[in-house]
């Protein structure tokens, strides 16, 4: 079963997130970036499902991080965001954010199978 | 000018909005994501899938509603002649009965007791009923996700000496800073802690109680905190 975790402080999307996914795959949840790097280095994740918007410690500082070990670089990024502002996946491609979701328009089908369409890909 | 404060300041900065904003979005976006569940469930005619849907659709609506029916408070207090917010003796157990009762349905969606230790000898204390029951209700709000075993705590205790009634809502969460409330840095890293407790319920909390004269703070335990909110005894007391 391929893993992913869910980095999100939004606790009503995120059990929403979960709950759509924990029937394929195996799915762990951080509510912050501190946590989600204890996740990742106790068991690195196929796929990162982060909020743009984190609580605390940016998800942009969780990038970086990331890109500082070889191994969690090459990790794939699904990015979720909310507002007026769309973050471009030009900017963000060399964290390895893979693809951009809207939470304020959000569509169940769509993740669902680019999700399917990347965890095969890995 | 209504209720008990002069001075009440209800203009939001910028980043205060921003917070707004956000909080708003959050059930909002629960919500798109729970009907395209519920649409699912109807068409596999799945009725769990279904009832549960239509819970989580409610239990956003809810946290909507609180949202907006506190700003509308902060808004109406500050623009309008009403009596509403104005201060009275009111016996302490009155609002804390209420805000349970108020909040039953979010209790009961996610399957949390709230515990009462409410003395036997009611203390009366001046305040205005409305803003007292709508702190209270905040607290219970941002206490649920944290319980213990289902359960979280309210209780109320008098304190002659300082002339005051302390109501408390205690939770089980994560580590709290104290100065949240006055420390910018302190109230980001206590949020992303805890990130089920509403900001914009605190913050709102925090002008209802200039607005009836009150003081708000926290207790840090070793497994949790309470939220307390301490409210002048009556002076109606002192003639018994």
């Amino acid at each position: 079963m391929r893993k992913i975790l869910v980095v999100e402080s939004d606790m009503l999307f995120a059990k929403k997130i979960i709950k759509n996914l924990e029937n394929e795959y195996q799915i762990q949840l951080a509510d912050n970036a501190v946590i989600a790097m204890q996740k990742i280095d106790e068991s690195t994740p196929d796929l990162l499902i982060i909020n743009y918007s984190l609580n605390g410690v940016s998800a942009t500082v969780l990038f970086h991080e990331l890109q500082s070990y070889l191994d969690l670089a090459k990790i794939k990024i699904f990015l979720l965001y909310s507002g007026l502002e769309m973050p471009k996946i030009s900017d963000l491609k060399y964290y390895g954010v893979v693809k951009i979701f809207n939470k304020d328009a959000f569509s169940l089908k769509r993740f669902n199978s680019e999700i399917k369409a990347e965890t095969e890909k890995a | 000018m209504n209720g008990g404060n002069d001075n009440f300041n209800m203009s939001f900065n910028p980043e205060e909005l921003f917070m707004v904003g956000r909080e708003l979005k959050s059930p909002l976006s629960a919500m798109n994501l729970e009907l395209q569940f519920l649409r699912q469930g109807l068409d596999s005619k799945n009725l769990d899938v279904v009832t549960q849907s239509v819970e989580q659709i409610e239990l956003s609506m809810l946290k909507l509603d609180r949202i907006s029916d506190a700003l509308d408070k902060i808004y109406t207090y500050q623009n309008s002649q009403t009596k509403l917010f104005d201060l009275s003796s009111i016996n302490v157990s009155a609002p804390c009965n209420d805000a349970i009762s108020e909040m039953r349905k979010d209790l009961l969606l996610q399957g949390v007791k709230v515990q009462t230790n409410i003395p036997k000898s009611e203390s009366l204390v001046f305040s205005n009923f409305f803003l007292l029951k709508s702190i209270l209700e905040i607290f219970i709000q941002n206490a649920i996700p944290y319980h213990q075993n289902q359960e979280i705590r309210l209780d109320i205790s008098e304190k002659r000496s300082k002339n005051i009634a302390r109501i408390s809502v205690r939770d089980f969460g994560p580590a709290i800073e104290k100065s949240i409330f006055t420390n910018r840095a302190k109230k980001q890293e206590t949020i992303a802690r805890r990130p089920q407790m509403s900001s914009v319920g605190l913050f709102c909390a925090m002008k209802f109680c200039d607005m009836i004269n009150a003081k708000m703070g926290v207790v840090r335990h070793n497994d949790g905190a309470s939220f307390f909110v301490d409210v002048n005894l009556s002076k109606q007391l002192e003639l018994l």
